[in-house]
């Protein structure tokens, strides 16, 4: 029974927890069985904090049986990129060099409040180190793997997240994304990935990397799940300095209200280039189930990614220089070199960057006014194979590491909030997602619309056939 | 281990914009900026940091190719 509960939703093994049909003991047992037997293929796991989930399952179970209340996620397993703080284990960022540092005496801001809804901390998960990746490769841990290709890229920079949630670890992890690194992932595993608008969640606890553009958000296999986990996350947090000062105000309850009324454009132009045929046939696809006839160009797209390319180097730059200055042969190669270069160019770059930043800002909310949710690819094509260098993408060859988010990198520039949603083709092993992008502050509306799709069997997130049917 | 694929960084830059980066010697900028920033770069090292300067060259041009005004403001407003 647990194992068929672990390939279910969190929400399930909530209800199944709170109704008694198993204990929250079990079903730690359970998770942190498969994890042990699983994560040898999927690289997905750093770390495992075994003990520290059974504790808070029994006190789960103790809660129950004085019939308190549990919270929405009682008894769920989760487990976080290792950028979050967890208390006791050395934030490592997908580093080497972080693991020198002195374990933090408290959890990050995102790990207590889902934990406070009942979740269940299993552990720290692999990620490209210092987040600059969009492979989810790790020249420290290995690469995480794809649960539908074990060949293949998960994606990054949570793409550990993206292997733990794609292979039935957890229901639910929690990624951050700078310029793509929840929803890059997403695509290549098959995943609901939520980014919010930037300044909703807090980042508290989370090693930066770029503090203009960092978003912390969940992975998930069921929209249901990603906004619980979202609305447990909700809330006013004064270690976060960048969070806007909104209210609190959960989404789970408006997922069943549909898409009747939603103005629902497709994004053309730069949206619509430099993609192969399975993302435009993905967005082709959305499109079509949610009668979105219309298409509408973001202009200025190019630019902004090229803004947001740039800010990510000048502040990435800034943040490691002197771990650049001390430790240069303890980074990644890949991550290291593109640091270095992020610190040598000129400060009149970046400001110029930040400058059309707004600008690009007030253009898009303009657009807002005659449409409320735009559809665009998530990545320009399914998975790339683990250690592939370069792909041909408009007739042009490009490096897969920085190129893999060049359909998100223009939307989180500005901060919007994005749902990428998973979709699948007859005769292919691997998905390919599409963004389902809002105004800010209306995550709601981006995931309305993902749960129609959900509930329409257009987009799903399936855990990958069975990597050891005993588990 | 070396990477072929990335010895050649023109194949992934392309130069047809109006700001100058045509004319734009990454070497010479690493040459000015090691001693700077307190850096020393293995050949290797300077070599794909030269690839990642040209890319940002690249990604300024697109940048650069919208006007903008005196009055915009930059995104990030301290607030005191």
């Amino acid at each position: 029974m647990t194992a068929k509960l672990l390939d279910g939703s969190a929400q399930a093994i909530a209800a199944a927890v709170k109704g008694g049909m198993v204990s929250a003991r079990e079903v730690a047992q359970a998770a942190l069985k498969r994890i042990e037997a699983r994560n040898g293929a999927l690289g997905a796991f750093t770390d495992m904090t075994a003990k520290r989930a059974l504790a808070k399952a029994d006190a789960i179970d103790a809660a129950r049986a004085r019939g308190e209340d549990l919270g929405p996620l009682a008894g769920a397993p989760f487990a976080v990129k290792n950028l979050f703080d967890i208390e006791g284990l050395p934030t490592r960022a997908g580093s080497k060099i972080n693991r020198d540092r002195a374990p933090p005496k408290a959890d990050a801001t995102a790990i207590a409040r889902l934990e406070a809804a009942g979740a269940v901390l299993t552990g720290a998960l692999n990620m490209g180190e210092f987040a600059y990746d969009f492979t989810g490769e790790n020249s420290h841990d290995g690469p995480s793997r794809n649960p539908h290709d074990l060949e293949r890229m998960t994606g990054g920079s949570s793409g550990g997240s993206g292997a733990a949630v794609a292979g039935g670890l957890v229901p639910i992890a929690l990624g951050t994304d700078t310029n793509g690194s929840i929803r890059v992932p997403s695509s290549l595993c098959g995943l609901f990935g939520l980014k919010p608008t930037y300044g909703r969640l807090t980042r508290a606890g989370a090693f930066p990397f770029v503090a203009s553009l960092d978003h912390v958000g969940p992975l998930a296999r069921s929209v249901g799940d990603l906004a619980l986990a979202y609305d447990a996350m909700l809330g006013r947090d004064d270690r976060d300095p960048a969070q806007a000062d909104m209210p609190a105000t959960p989404v789970s309850p408006s997922l069943k209200d549909g898409v009747a009324g939603l103005r629902i454009a497709r994004l053309g132009g730069y949206f619509a280039r430099s993609a192969d045929e399975s993302a435009l046939a993905a967005v082709d696809t959305v499109a079509r189930a949610l009668k979105a006839e219309r298409v509408v160009e973001l202009a200025g797209a190019e630019a902004a990614r090229s803004a947001a390319y740039l800010i990510s180097m000048v502040e990435g730059g800034a943040l490691h220089l002197e771990r650049l200055r001390t430790r240069g042969s303890d980074f990644d190669p890949d991550v290291r070199d593109r640091l270095i270069a992020g610190a040598m160019l000129p400060g009149a770059w970046a400001t110029q960057a930040q400058k059309y930043r707004r600008r690009f800002r007030a253009e898009t909310l303009a657009l807002f006014r005659d449409v409320d949710v735009l559809l665009a690819p998530a990545t320009p094509c399914r998975a790339p194979k683990i250690g592939q260098k370069t792909f041909v993408l408009d007739g042009q060859e490009m490096l897969v590491r920085p190129n893999l988010g060049l359909f998100t990198q223009p939307l989180s520039f500005i901060g919007l909030p994005v749902v990428a949603a998973p979709l699948w083709t007859d005769g292919q092993k691997l998905p390919i997602g599409v963004q389902i992008i809002a105004a800010p502050w209306r995550e709601d509306l981006a995931l309305r619309v993902a749960a129609s799709l959900e509930r329409a069997g257009v987009a799903a997130a399936p855990v990958a056939p069975r990597l050891d049917e005993n588990t | 281990m070396r990477d072929q694929a990335l010895d050649d960084p023109a194949r992934f830059v392309q130069i047809d914009g109006a700001m100058s980066s045509a004319s734009f010697d990454p070497e010479a900028l690493i040459d000015a900026m090691c001693p700077l920033l307190g850096l020393d770069l293995t050949p290797e090292s300077r070599a794909r940091t030269a690839l990642h300067l040209r890319i940002a060259a690249q990604q300024a041009e697109k940048l650069f190719s919208i006007a903008l005004d005196d009055a915009d403001e930059p995104a990030p407003v301290f607030k005191a």
